[in-house]
Protein backbone atom coordinates (compact mmCIF):
# COMPACT_ATOMS: atom_id res chain seq x y z
CA UNK A 1 0.00 0.00 0.00
CA UNK A 2 1.37 3.41 -0.91
CA UNK A 3 1.70 5.77 2.04
CA UNK A 4 2.48 9.45 2.42
CA UNK A 5 5.56 11.08 0.90
CA UNK A 6 8.46 11.56 3.29
CA UNK A 7 9.47 15.19 4.00
CA UNK A 8 12.42 16.42 1.90
CA UNK A 9 14.61 17.40 4.90
CA UNK A 10 14.29 13.89 6.42
CA UNK A 11 16.60 10.92 5.92
CA UNK A 12 16.33 7.29 4.92
CA UNK A 13 18.59 4.30 5.60
CA UNK A 14 19.14 1.49 3.13
CA UNK A 15 20.39 -1.90 4.33
CA UNK A 16 23.30 -2.83 2.01
CA UNK A 17 24.26 -6.50 1.81
CA UNK A 18 27.99 -7.37 1.83
CA UNK A 19 27.85 -8.59 -1.79
CA UNK A 20 26.82 -5.09 -2.88
CA UNK A 21 29.60 -3.25 -1.03
CA UNK A 22 32.69 -2.01 -2.81
CA UNK A 23 36.13 -3.18 -1.76
CA UNK A 24 36.52 -0.04 0.37
CA UNK A 25 33.28 -0.93 2.18
CA UNK A 26 31.16 1.81 0.65
CA UNK A 27 27.75 1.00 -0.89
CA UNK A 28 27.89 0.47 -4.63
CA UNK A 29 25.31 0.96 -7.37
CA UNK A 30 23.93 -2.55 -6.74
CA UNK A 31 23.03 -1.58 -3.15
CA UNK A 32 20.24 0.45 -4.75
CA UNK A 33 19.12 -1.97 -7.45
CA UNK A 34 15.80 -3.81 -7.25
CA UNK A 35 15.26 -7.51 -7.70
CA UNK A 36 13.16 -8.38 -10.77
CA UNK A 37 9.51 -7.95 -9.78
CA UNK A 38 10.21 -5.92 -6.64
CA UNK A 39 7.76 -3.00 -6.59
CA UNK A 40 10.08 -0.54 -4.82
CA UNK A 41 13.40 -0.25 -3.02
CA UNK A 42 12.99 -0.90 0.69
CA UNK A 43 14.44 1.74 3.00
CA UNK A 44 13.74 2.95 6.55
CA UNK A 45 12.68 6.45 7.56
CA UNK A 46 15.07 7.65 10.23
CA UNK A 47 13.06 10.62 11.58
CA UNK A 48 10.06 8.32 12.18
CA UNK A 49 11.66 7.57 15.56
CA UNK A 50 11.87 11.25 16.47
CA UNK A 51 14.54 13.87 16.82
CA UNK A 52 17.18 11.65 18.41
CA UNK A 53 20.81 10.89 17.61
CA UNK A 54 21.51 9.07 14.35
CA UNK A 55 22.87 6.03 16.16
CA UNK A 56 19.70 5.82 18.26
CA UNK A 57 17.55 6.05 15.14
CA UNK A 58 19.56 3.24 13.59
CA UNK A 59 19.25 1.14 16.75
CA UNK A 60 15.46 1.46 16.44
CA UNK A 61 15.69 0.28 12.84
CA UNK A 62 17.96 -2.64 13.81
CA UNK A 63 15.34 -3.74 16.33
CA UNK A 64 12.44 -3.65 13.86
CA UNK A 65 13.86 -4.52 10.45
CA UNK A 66 12.69 -7.89 9.17
CA UNK A 67 16.06 -8.99 7.80
CA UNK A 68 18.89 -10.97 9.31
CA UNK A 69 21.68 -8.39 9.47
CA UNK A 70 25.06 -9.64 8.24
CA UNK A 71 28.07 -8.68 10.36
CA UNK A 72 29.83 -6.92 7.47
CA UNK A 73 26.72 -5.27 5.98
CA UNK A 74 26.16 -1.51 6.15
CA UNK A 75 23.40 1.05 6.40
CA UNK A 76 23.64 3.85 3.84
CA UNK A 77 21.96 7.08 4.93
CA UNK A 78 20.52 9.44 2.31
CA UNK A 79 18.60 12.68 2.41
CA UNK A 80 15.09 12.41 0.95
CA UNK A 81 15.04 15.69 -1.00
CA UNK A 82 18.59 15.32 -2.31
CA UNK A 83 17.91 11.78 -3.51
CA UNK A 84 14.77 12.79 -5.35
CA UNK A 85 16.42 15.84 -6.86
CA UNK A 86 19.44 13.82 -8.00
CA UNK A 87 17.28 11.22 -9.75
CA UNK A 88 14.73 13.61 -11.21
CA UNK A 89 17.27 16.14 -12.49
CA UNK A 90 19.72 13.66 -13.99
CA UNK A 91 17.56 10.84 -15.33
CA UNK A 92 14.31 12.54 -16.24
CA UNK A 93 12.44 10.09 -13.99
CA UNK A 94 10.03 12.65 -12.53
CA UNK A 95 7.77 9.92 -11.17
CA UNK A 96 10.26 8.69 -8.55
CA UNK A 97 8.98 9.19 -5.01
CA UNK A 98 9.85 8.09 -1.47
CA UNK A 99 6.79 6.90 0.46
CA UNK A 100 6.16 5.62 3.96
CA UNK A 101 5.23 1.90 3.78
CA UNK A 102 4.85 0.86 7.42
CA UNK A 103 4.38 -2.77 8.38
CA UNK A 104 3.22 -4.12 11.73
CA UNK A 105 6.72 -5.25 12.57
CA UNK A 106 8.66 -2.43 10.93
CA UNK A 107 6.84 0.91 11.41
CA UNK A 108 9.52 3.06 9.74
CA UNK A 109 9.62 0.91 6.60
CA UNK A 110 9.45 3.03 3.46
CA UNK A 111 10.11 2.65 -0.25
CA UNK A 112 11.71 4.44 -3.18
CA UNK A 113 9.06 4.07 -5.88
CA UNK A 114 9.09 4.70 -9.60
CA UNK A 115 11.89 2.59 -11.03
CA UNK A 116 12.43 -1.01 -12.08
CA UNK A 117 15.18 -3.56 -11.61
CA UNK A 118 16.74 -2.78 -15.00
CA UNK A 119 16.89 0.98 -14.38
CA UNK A 120 20.58 0.91 -13.52
CA UNK A 121 21.07 4.61 -14.25
CA UNK A 122 18.79 5.48 -11.34
CA UNK A 123 20.64 3.09 -9.01
CA UNK A 124 23.93 4.74 -10.05
CA UNK A 125 22.54 8.20 -9.35
CA UNK A 126 21.24 7.20 -5.91
CA UNK A 127 24.62 5.68 -5.01
CA UNK A 128 26.23 9.07 -5.66
CA UNK A 129 24.26 10.85 -2.92
CA UNK A 130 24.98 8.56 0.03
CA UNK A 131 25.65 10.89 2.98
CA UNK A 132 26.71 8.55 5.77
CA UNK A 133 27.57 4.87 6.25
CA UNK A 134 27.07 2.85 9.44
CA UNK A 135 27.66 -0.79 10.36
CA UNK A 136 24.47 -2.82 10.04
CA UNK A 137 25.04 -4.43 13.46
CA UNK B 1 39.58 -13.23 3.05
CA UNK B 2 41.26 -16.54 3.86
CA UNK B 3 38.82 -17.14 6.70
CA UNK B 4 35.93 -16.43 4.43
CA UNK B 5 37.14 -18.90 1.80
CA UNK B 6 37.73 -21.51 4.46
CA UNK B 7 34.21 -21.08 5.83
CA UNK B 8 32.69 -21.64 2.40
CA UNK B 9 34.91 -24.62 1.68
CA UNK B 10 34.01 -26.24 4.96
CA UNK B 11 30.33 -25.69 4.19
CA UNK B 12 30.82 -27.34 0.81
CA UNK B 13 32.61 -30.27 2.43
CA UNK B 14 29.74 -30.56 4.90
CA UNK B 15 27.23 -30.80 2.05
CA UNK B 16 29.29 -33.39 0.25
CA UNK B 17 28.21 -35.75 2.99
CA UNK B 18 24.76 -35.89 1.37
CA UNK B 19 23.80 -38.34 -1.37
CA UNK B 20 22.36 -37.40 -4.77
CA UNK B 21 18.81 -37.57 -3.43
CA UNK B 22 19.65 -35.12 -0.69
CA UNK B 23 19.96 -37.50 2.21
CA UNK B 24 23.03 -37.65 4.43
CA UNK B 25 25.56 -40.34 3.67
CA UNK B 26 26.94 -40.20 7.19
CA UNK B 27 24.65 -41.91 9.69
CA UNK B 28 23.41 -39.90 12.62
CA UNK B 29 22.71 -41.24 16.11
CA UNK B 30 19.07 -42.16 16.53
CA UNK B 31 17.09 -43.91 19.25
CA UNK B 32 16.51 -47.68 18.90
CA UNK B 33 12.75 -47.17 18.63
CA UNK B 34 13.10 -44.82 15.70
CA UNK B 35 15.71 -47.03 14.13
CA UNK B 36 13.12 -49.81 14.02
CA UNK B 37 10.48 -47.46 12.69
CA UNK B 38 12.60 -46.33 9.77
CA UNK B 39 12.47 -49.77 8.29
CA UNK B 40 8.77 -49.19 7.65
CA UNK B 41 9.12 -45.90 5.76
CA UNK B 42 8.55 -42.18 6.32
CA UNK B 43 6.31 -40.55 8.90
CA UNK B 44 3.62 -38.21 7.56
CA UNK B 45 2.46 -34.93 9.01
CA UNK B 46 -1.06 -34.30 10.28
CA UNK B 47 -1.92 -30.82 9.00
CA UNK B 48 -4.96 -30.46 11.30
CA UNK B 49 -3.25 -31.60 14.47
CA UNK B 50 0.00 -29.78 13.55
CA UNK B 51 2.06 -32.76 14.65
CA UNK B 52 3.60 -35.87 13.10
CA UNK B 53 1.33 -38.83 12.55
CA UNK B 54 2.78 -42.15 13.53
CA UNK B 55 1.61 -43.71 10.32
CA UNK B 56 4.36 -45.03 8.13
CA UNK B 57 4.36 -45.32 4.42
CA UNK B 58 6.85 -46.90 2.11
CA UNK B 59 9.60 -44.75 0.61
CA UNK B 60 11.28 -46.80 -2.07
CA UNK B 61 13.79 -44.12 -3.16
CA UNK B 62 15.76 -44.10 0.08
CA UNK B 63 19.11 -45.76 -0.34
CA UNK B 64 20.09 -48.16 2.46
CA UNK B 65 23.12 -46.14 3.51
CA UNK B 66 21.01 -43.00 3.77
CA UNK B 67 18.00 -44.35 5.67
CA UNK B 68 19.07 -43.51 9.20
CA UNK B 69 20.11 -40.00 8.35
CA UNK B 70 16.95 -39.24 6.38
CA UNK B 71 14.77 -40.29 9.30
CA UNK B 72 16.86 -38.13 11.56
CA UNK B 73 16.29 -35.06 9.34
CA UNK B 74 12.55 -35.64 9.41
CA UNK B 75 12.51 -36.14 13.16
CA UNK B 76 14.45 -32.89 13.60
CA UNK B 77 11.90 -31.15 11.41
CA UNK B 78 9.01 -32.55 13.45
CA UNK B 79 10.58 -31.47 16.71
CA UNK B 80 10.89 -27.98 15.30
CA UNK B 81 7.12 -27.66 14.70
CA UNK B 82 6.49 -26.48 18.26
CA UNK B 83 8.58 -23.38 17.53
CA UNK B 84 6.90 -22.65 14.20
CA UNK B 85 3.37 -24.06 14.41
CA UNK B 86 2.30 -22.39 11.15
CA UNK B 87 4.88 -24.23 9.02
CA UNK B 88 4.93 -27.79 7.86
CA UNK B 89 8.10 -29.68 8.83
CA UNK B 90 8.50 -30.44 5.16
CA UNK B 91 9.18 -26.72 4.57
CA UNK B 92 12.38 -27.07 6.57
CA UNK B 93 13.35 -30.09 4.52
CA UNK B 94 12.62 -28.23 1.28
CA UNK B 95 14.71 -25.29 2.47
CA UNK B 96 17.60 -27.65 3.13
CA UNK B 97 17.34 -28.97 -0.44
CA UNK B 98 17.39 -25.39 -1.77
CA UNK B 99 20.52 -24.70 0.27
CA UNK B 100 22.15 -27.78 -1.20
CA UNK B 101 21.41 -26.54 -4.71
CA UNK B 102 22.95 -23.16 -3.87
CA UNK B 103 26.05 -24.86 -2.43
CA UNK B 104 26.35 -26.99 -5.57
CA UNK B 105 26.12 -23.90 -7.81
CA UNK B 106 28.69 -22.02 -5.77
CA UNK B 107 31.02 -25.01 -5.83
CA UNK B 108 30.85 -24.90 -9.64
CA UNK B 109 31.44 -21.16 -9.59
CA UNK B 110 34.44 -21.55 -7.32
CA UNK B 111 35.98 -24.01 -9.79
CA UNK B 112 35.40 -21.41 -12.50
CA UNK B 113 37.04 -18.71 -10.37
CA UNK B 114 40.10 -20.88 -9.78
CA UNK B 115 40.32 -21.40 -13.54
CA UNK B 116 40.57 -17.61 -13.96
CA UNK B 117 44.00 -17.75 -12.35
CA UNK B 118 45.23 -20.77 -14.27
CA UNK B 119 43.64 -20.50 -17.69
CA UNK B 120 43.08 -16.86 -18.64
CA UNK B 121 45.17 -13.96 -19.86
CA UNK B 122 43.62 -11.54 -17.38
CA UNK B 123 46.45 -9.54 -15.82
CA UNK B 124 44.74 -8.99 -12.47
CA UNK B 125 43.47 -12.58 -12.31
CA UNK B 126 44.62 -13.30 -8.72
CA UNK B 127 43.12 -10.13 -7.30
CA UNK B 128 39.91 -10.70 -9.24
CA UNK B 129 39.65 -14.33 -8.12
CA UNK B 130 40.07 -13.30 -4.48
CA UNK B 131 37.35 -10.67 -4.88
CA UNK B 132 34.95 -13.12 -6.53
CA UNK B 133 35.57 -15.73 -3.83
CA UNK B 134 34.68 -13.08 -1.24
CA UNK B 135 31.45 -12.09 -3.02
CA UNK B 136 30.17 -15.63 -3.57
CA UNK B 137 31.05 -16.56 0.02
CA UNK B 138 28.86 -13.65 1.11
CA UNK B 139 25.98 -15.17 -0.92
CA UNK B 140 26.63 -18.61 0.52
CA UNK B 141 26.49 -17.32 4.07
CA UNK B 142 23.14 -15.54 3.58
CA UNK B 143 20.18 -17.93 3.99
CA UNK B 144 17.83 -15.54 2.17
CA UNK B 145 19.87 -15.47 -1.03
CA UNK B 146 18.68 -16.54 -4.46
CA UNK B 147 20.46 -19.01 -6.75
CA UNK B 148 23.66 -17.87 -8.39
CA UNK B 149 23.74 -17.69 -12.22
CA UNK B 150 27.14 -19.02 -13.32
CA UNK B 151 26.45 -17.68 -16.84
CA UNK B 152 26.89 -14.13 -15.59
CA UNK B 153 30.41 -14.92 -14.38
CA UNK B 154 31.23 -16.73 -17.63
CA UNK B 155 30.11 -13.69 -19.67
CA UNK B 156 32.13 -11.34 -17.49
CA UNK B 157 35.30 -13.40 -17.84
CA UNK B 158 34.76 -13.64 -21.60
CA UNK B 159 34.47 -9.85 -21.76
CA UNK B 160 37.68 -9.34 -19.78
CA UNK B 161 39.55 -11.80 -21.98
CA UNK B 162 38.35 -10.09 -25.15
CA UNK B 163 39.27 -6.64 -23.79
CA UNK B 164 42.72 -7.26 -22.32
CA UNK B 165 43.80 -3.67 -21.56
CA UNK B 166 41.05 -2.86 -19.09
CA UNK B 167 41.94 -1.65 -15.61
CA UNK B 168 40.90 -3.67 -12.59
CA UNK B 169 37.18 -2.92 -12.09
CA UNK B 170 35.08 -2.50 -8.97
CA UNK B 171 33.17 -5.81 -8.88
CA UNK B 172 29.99 -6.42 -6.87
CA UNK B 173 26.89 -8.60 -7.22
CA UNK B 174 23.38 -7.42 -8.10
CA UNK B 175 20.32 -8.46 -6.05
CA UNK B 176 19.93 -11.36 -8.55
CA UNK B 177 23.59 -12.33 -8.01
CA UNK B 178 24.72 -11.21 -11.45
CA UNK B 179 28.15 -9.59 -11.81
CA UNK B 180 28.31 -5.80 -11.91
CA UNK B 181 31.66 -4.29 -12.92
CA UNK B 182 32.44 -0.58 -12.78
CA UNK B 183 35.27 1.59 -14.08
CA UNK B 184 35.03 5.09 -12.59
CA UNK B 185 37.68 7.72 -12.10
CA UNK B 186 35.47 10.85 -11.77
CA UNK B 187 31.73 11.44 -11.39
CA UNK B 188 31.68 12.18 -15.15
CA UNK B 189 33.97 9.29 -16.11
CA UNK B 190 31.84 6.36 -15.13
CA UNK B 191 31.28 3.09 -17.00
CA UNK B 192 29.29 0.35 -15.27
CA UNK B 193 28.05 -2.96 -16.65
CA UNK B 194 25.78 -5.76 -15.42
CA UNK B 195 26.60 -9.09 -17.05
CA UNK B 196 23.28 -10.87 -17.33
CA UNK B 197 22.89 -14.61 -17.46
CA UNK B 198 21.31 -14.27 -20.92
CA UNK B 199 24.55 -13.08 -22.55
CA UNK B 200 23.31 -9.51 -22.68
CA UNK B 201 24.76 -6.63 -20.72
CA UNK B 202 23.14 -3.56 -19.20
CA UNK B 203 25.49 -0.61 -19.23
CA UNK B 204 25.57 2.94 -17.87
CA UNK B 205 27.99 5.67 -18.96
CA UNK B 206 28.57 9.12 -17.43
CA UNK B 207 30.94 11.04 -19.70
CA UNK B 208 31.81 14.71 -20.42
CA UNK B 209 29.70 16.26 -23.14
CA UNK B 210 31.71 16.51 -26.35
CA UNK B 211 30.80 20.18 -26.94
CA UNK B 212 30.76 21.42 -23.33
CA UNK B 213 32.98 19.40 -21.02
CA UNK B 214 31.38 20.99 -17.93
CA UNK B 215 28.20 19.13 -18.79
CA UNK B 216 27.78 15.39 -18.28
CA UNK B 217 26.13 13.02 -20.73
CA UNK B 218 24.35 10.10 -19.05
CA UNK B 219 23.55 7.06 -21.17
CA UNK B 220 22.26 3.59 -20.49
CA UNK B 221 21.41 0.65 -22.71
CA UNK B 222 21.40 -3.07 -23.35
CA UNK B 223 23.64 -4.96 -25.74
CA UNK B 224 25.35 -8.32 -26.06
CA UNK B 225 28.72 -9.02 -24.43
CA UNK B 226 30.27 -9.29 -27.90
CA UNK B 227 29.24 -5.80 -29.01
CA UNK B 228 29.58 -3.92 -25.74
CA UNK B 229 32.99 -2.31 -26.33
CA UNK B 230 32.16 -1.47 -29.93
CA UNK B 231 29.05 0.34 -28.73
CA UNK B 232 30.58 2.23 -25.80
CA UNK B 233 33.95 3.15 -27.32
CA UNK B 234 32.67 6.28 -29.16
CA UNK B 235 31.64 7.68 -25.75
CA UNK B 236 35.24 7.83 -24.58
CA UNK B 237 35.07 4.95 -22.15
CA UNK B 238 38.54 3.75 -23.11
CA UNK B 239 39.99 7.09 -21.92
CA UNK B 240 39.53 6.06 -18.30
CA UNK B 241 38.78 2.31 -18.33
CA UNK B 242 41.99 1.05 -19.89
CA UNK B 243 45.56 1.02 -18.55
Amino acid sequence: MKGKSLPDPDHIARYCKPKTLREDGRPSRTSFMLKPGEPYLSVNWLEYFGDIERNEQLDCIRRHISLSLASTAKFAVLNVGETLNQVQANSGASHVSILHEPTTKDPSHSGIHGYRHEDDLIADLIAEVVLEIYPAR
Amino acid sequence: MLNSINTADSLIREYEKYDAAGYPLATTSISPGLFEAKKEGFPTFDEEERKPKLIWRHASHVSPEAEVGSISILVESFLDTSAKPQESPFDALEERFRDREKIRQIKKIKQKINAIIDETNIRFSRRLAARLHFLYDAVLEDPDEDPVPIESLVNFIRFLQDTPNLKYPEVVLTPSNEISAQWRTEPNRHFAVVFQMTGETRFVIFTPNSKDSKKTDRLSGITSVDTLMELVEPHGVLDWAVQ
